[in-house]
């Protein structure tokens, strides 16, 4: 293995990468099949979200066996992933049950919508994706510019004002906003719609909301990379130069300032997925933030628990993790010319 | 007696902080002829940095600013500019290369970008010297002037690619670019070794000789000043203190502190235990000692050292001392 | 050990840092609403002027009066002392959840950077990967696993949040290391654990408190957040998300019911600001690069 020497520069880095993956998805993989292990008894769970609440010990059994959780684990695991080895009914197995396999696609069998989960998903999950989209939008723009404005002119009423703002969004709760949000324009202005997704105009409020909550810290974190670039010695040179102060802010400043930040923001990712799934709650917006927590969790709304819909949320949140993080440093690399372009003469 | 190509008048820049004003730069008067190398020399935080960076206006304005004084250049003052008017005289008519050469430059962009960029900044748009197509061969040009090696490859690389030495070179191509006829050299050797020191110090030689242009270095290193200056200006805690051509002040230095400095350089044949060192403290540039700054550290100090401050007296030729051992307003 | 203590308390008194912060607004606002809620929340049952879960069932649905500050809400309870109330909860989350964390996180965080090699490689994968995960993700799946409640979501939110403190720990503990005074100290014999006691653990502290104020408002919104969506703290507890989720039903309804949904969430601002101007103070006394 150590001879193998991987090619230099931003290609090599991405494909180290991108290799890494296959393990890291291997152990998310795990992680969600154990989910329903550690529940204790996963028959029960599946009779559970059939409506049967109390299960006799005979329909344990069966379930069981038709499932075939009373095979060792690591056979089930295999079984999950693949889908071999296949239902064999001379054990009570029943083909009609078994999954086909993770890496053929199939989530299970959802008995609460009574749907294969992966329909659902396959559903649910463009929404999401539009939500977080024009959520990360929003807050770019906003986050930006209030930072790079703040940071120009520190120390004024526009600093004090700007940073306000922006910790003042830092510290609301973001449910209560989106709450406060449907109060205001939809119920008291009647302008926008404060619930479900039937078109662009549904989409206005909850990416607003989303947004601004990260627009705070983004802007925060804008305005201390500026600051601290526009302290470093080639500002000075730059002005030493003769050059506008717009080019020496806007080309030299800026260009390094962005760095950190984008690091940072892809960085934090994550928490914009909770985020978008208290947001999807608040306004009912038909997405996996939904359908995780009243479908999967059955709460607030929904009715008992159903895990093969709980697993596969959990596995979709992940692996957007792991994209996430796989795209913030992508995205460092190619930003810095030390890593683009390696080390050279 | 031809015009000096620079003359600083009673410059006096503050920065006016919480804990007090620091008076960084509390008068200075020198001036720098076509053609001449001048230095001036003197221990950190004497102000040396500051005069050079008043001139050229880059004193970051909270919380420093230029309270007096007037800086003649080419028979205009500086000081009185507007801002734009200034913009165009950096980089252009006066330059400045600074001691950090691997924090000076920009590591998001290729060396060749930051070299064009004052070349097409003010030679092609402003002055309309050379057009546009020609700015790359004019920036092959410079790094050639200032020898680095395979200039047609070496454009396109980022500053992390470059060594120390080859860095504070491009600074220079860089800010040689539009021909200025100042270049103010704020302790450019400072961050490099000694190897690398003497190329940079043989390179600026040259090139003031192949462009004709005068070159004001500030250092606190006596060998740099006795290897390049023609006249050198000694600073003590924001005022210079003794002035004259190189030869002189070597020779026959006449205020108490460029004794001391010259003595404190350890020469060879210097026996074991024997380094000299200035005795006291550099004085805080808030509440500097009164009268005479360097009185409490000066062997010589006498009586009204501590009440009044002496002004510059005339000893010979051109060669100024800010003393009262030769006058400097002392009653006789 | 307590005159190690007593020594850094006395430097820090008289620090430029803390005379900087003494004069920031922020630090005074933020101590001071700070306090206040502390203050409530230990003396809440004599603050209150009503039982937070009794149901006045002939009073339901009332404006703000002398007799019930805020109003009462649907079933009839106070909703001022409901508030009030809620502040424990604040605390209680805000409190366990560093403790467990920086318990987790410090202890490793030193032990990484300390040791290096190998233990250190080790602990910062599982730090990095710990920092990717989506924490609420992962406490719901923790509750759907054990169900919800106050403890089990500190427990599962503490569970993604300790690598913070790891992080930061290790790169105090490598900065300090690399001091020339730690090689004085190794070289006339000092044994580790003082070199961490005396030196390390001294030099953390100042980043650490930073740390920690800026870490608890976040603790409060994610756990409030829980509770809002039905897995935290469950009705009818006075928490204020657990509040905010029963009053999202009645929001079209008529006065005073928006009321139920205003003072909740002003109650969780007022405690997250306070925190925030006081860690945002702190943080920027701390650093020596805003004192030029």
């Amino acid at each position: 293995m150590q001879f193998i020497r991987l090619p230099g520069g931003m290609y090599g880095f991405i494909i180290k990468r991108l290799l890494l993956l296959i393990p890291i998805f291997f152990a998310v993989s795990i992680v969600v099949f154990t989910l329903l292990q550690l529940t204790g008894d996963p028959a029960r769970q599946v009779l559970m979200a059939q409506g049967i609440l109390e299960p006799s010990a005979e329909q344990l059994e069966a379930v069981r066996y038709q499932y075939g959780y009373h095979r060792p684990v690591y056979i089930q695991y295999i079984r999950w992933l693949t889908g071999y080895p296949s239902a064999d009914p001379s054990q009570g197995e029943d083909p009609r049950v078994m999954t086909s396999g993770l890496l053929r696609g199939d989530l299970g069998f959802s008995h609460k919508f009574s749907r294969p989960v992966r329909d659902l998903m396959i559903e649910k999950i463009p929404n999401t994706l539009i939500l977080m989209s024009a959520a990360f939008m929003v807050s770019l723009t906003m986050g930006l510019l209030l930072g790079v404005i703040s940071a120009l002119r520190r120390k004024t009423w526009v600093d004090y004002s700007g940073m306000g703002l922006a910790l003042f969004g830092v510290s609301i709760p973001n449910f209560w906003q989106g709450m406060m949000a449907i109060l205001i324009f939809s119920i008291w202005l009647g302008w926008l719609p404060g619930e479900g997704y039937y078109g662009l105009k549904w989409l206005i409020l909850p990416a607003l909301t989303l947004g601004t909550a990260q627009a705070g810290s983004l802007a925060r974190m804008t305005r201390s990379s500026m600051l601290d670039v526009l302290r470093q010695d080639f500002i000075r040179t730059a002005r030493a130069k003769g050059l506008k102060e717009r080019a020496v802010i806007y080309t030299h400043a800026l260009k390094n300032a962005i760095i950190p930040v984008v690091t940072l923001l892809f960085l934090r990712l994550p928490y914009l997925f909770g985020g978008t799934v208290i947001i999807e709650v608040v306004f009912k917006w038909p997405g996996m933030g939904t359908l995780l927590v009243w479908g999967g969790m059955g709460v607030a709304g929904g009715s008992g628990k159903d895990w093969f819909i709980i697993q596969g949320g959990v596995l979709m949140f992940l692996v957007l993790a792991v994209l996430a993080n796989l795209l913030c440093d992508i995205a460092y690399a190619y930003l810095n010319p030390k890593i683009r372009y390696g080390e050279g003469g | 007696m031809a015009e000096p190509l620079l003359s600083v008048q009673g410059l006096k820049t503050y920065f006016f902080l919480e804990r007090g004003v620091v008076k960084a730069v509390d008068g200075v008067d020198f001036e720098i002829n076509k053609g001449e190398i001048f230095g001036v020399v003197g221990e950190t935080g004497c102000g040396k940095s500051v005069t050079s960076l008043s001139i050229l206006r880059l004193i970051s304005s909270p919380p420093g600013k230029i309270v007096e004084g007037k800086v003649i250049f080419e028979g205009e003052n500086l000081l009185e500019k507007s801002k734009e008017e200034m913009r165009k005289i950096r980089g252009n008519k006066i330059s400045m290369i600074f001691q950090d050469p691997h924090t000076s430059l920009d590591p998001v962009f290729t060396v060749g970008y930051q070299i064009a960029e004052s070349i097409e900044l003010h030679q092609v748009i402003e002055q309309h010297l050379i057009s546009a197509e020609d700015v790359p061969k004019k920036v092959i040009e410079m790094l050639k002037l200032v020898k680095i090696p395979d200039p047609e490859h070496r454009v396109v690389e980022y500053p992390h690619m470059f060594s120390g030495g080859m860095k504070q070179r491009t600074m220079i191509a860089m800010m040689l670019s539009c021909n200025p006829s100042l270049l103010i050299a704020d302790e450019p050797t400072t961050a490099v070794d000694v190897t690398i020191q003497a190329q940079i110090l043989d390179l600026m030689r040259e090139l003031r000789q192949k462009l004709g242009m005068s070159i004001l270095i500030i250092t606190h290193n006596l060998g740099v000043i006795a290897e390049m200056c023609d006249r050198v200006a000694v600073m003590y805690a924001g005022n210079i203190v003794e002035q004259a051509d190189i030869k002189t002040l070597f020779k026959s230095p006449k205020h108490p502190y460029t004794h001391a400095l010259l003595e404190a350089v350890p020469k060879v044949g210097t026996k074991k235990g024997e380094l000299a060192s200035i005795p006291g403290m550099v004085p805080s540039l808030i509440t500097p000692p009164p009268g005479c700054k360097f009185h409490p550290r000066c062997s010589h100090a006498m009586d009204i050292c501590r009440k009044k401050f002496p002004q510059m007296v005339e000893i010979g030729k051109g060669q100024l001392a800010r003393c009262f051992l030769y006058g400097g307003g002392a009653k006789k | 050990m307590l005159g190690i203590i007593r020594g850094y308390l006395r430097g820090l008194r008289r620090s430029p840092a803390f005379r900087y912060f003494k004069r920031d607004i922020r630090a005074k606002v933020g101590f001071a609403i700070v306090l206040t809620v502390v203050f409530t929340a230990i003396f809440a049952s004599f603050i209150a002027p009503h039982d937070p879960l009794e149901m006045h069932l002939e009073e339901t649905r009332q404006g703000p009066s002398w007799k019930y500050l805020m109003g009462t809400d649907w079933a009839g309870r106070d909703l001022f002392s409901r508030i009030i109330y809620g502040t424990r909860y604040a605390l209680t989350i805000g409190i366990l959840l560093i403790v467990i964390q920086a318990s987790i996180g410090v202890p490793l965080g030193l032990l990484a950077g300390y040791r290096g090699g190998k233990v250190d490689n080790l602990i910062m994968r599982l730090v990095d990967a710990t920092l990717a995960m989506p924490g609420l993700i992962i406490a719901l799946a923790f509750v759907a696993l054990f169900g919800p409640g106050l403890y089990k979501i500190i427990i599962a939110l503490a569970i993604t949040g300790w690598a913070g403190y790891a992080r930061l720990m290790r790169g105090q503990t490598l900065a300090v290391k690399g001091e020339t005074y730690i090689e004085a100290a190794k070289s006339i014999g000092e044994k580790d654990r003082t070199i961490v006691t005396r030196y390390v653990l001294p030099n953390s502290i100042s980043p650490l408190i930073v740390l920690m104020t800026m870490t608890f408002p976040a603790a409060i919104l994610i756990a409030s957040a829980m509770s809002f969506l039905g897995l935290g703290v469950m009705p009818p507890e006075p928490e204020w998300g657990a509040m905010l989720m029963q009053t999202r039903a009645y929001m079209a309804d008529p006065w005073p019911a928006p009321l139920w949904t205003i003072f909740p969430g002003i109650a969780i601002i007022v405690v997250v600001l306070g925190f925030n101007f006081l860690g945002d103070a702190l943080r920027d006394a701390f650093d020596p690069r805003l004192r030029e």
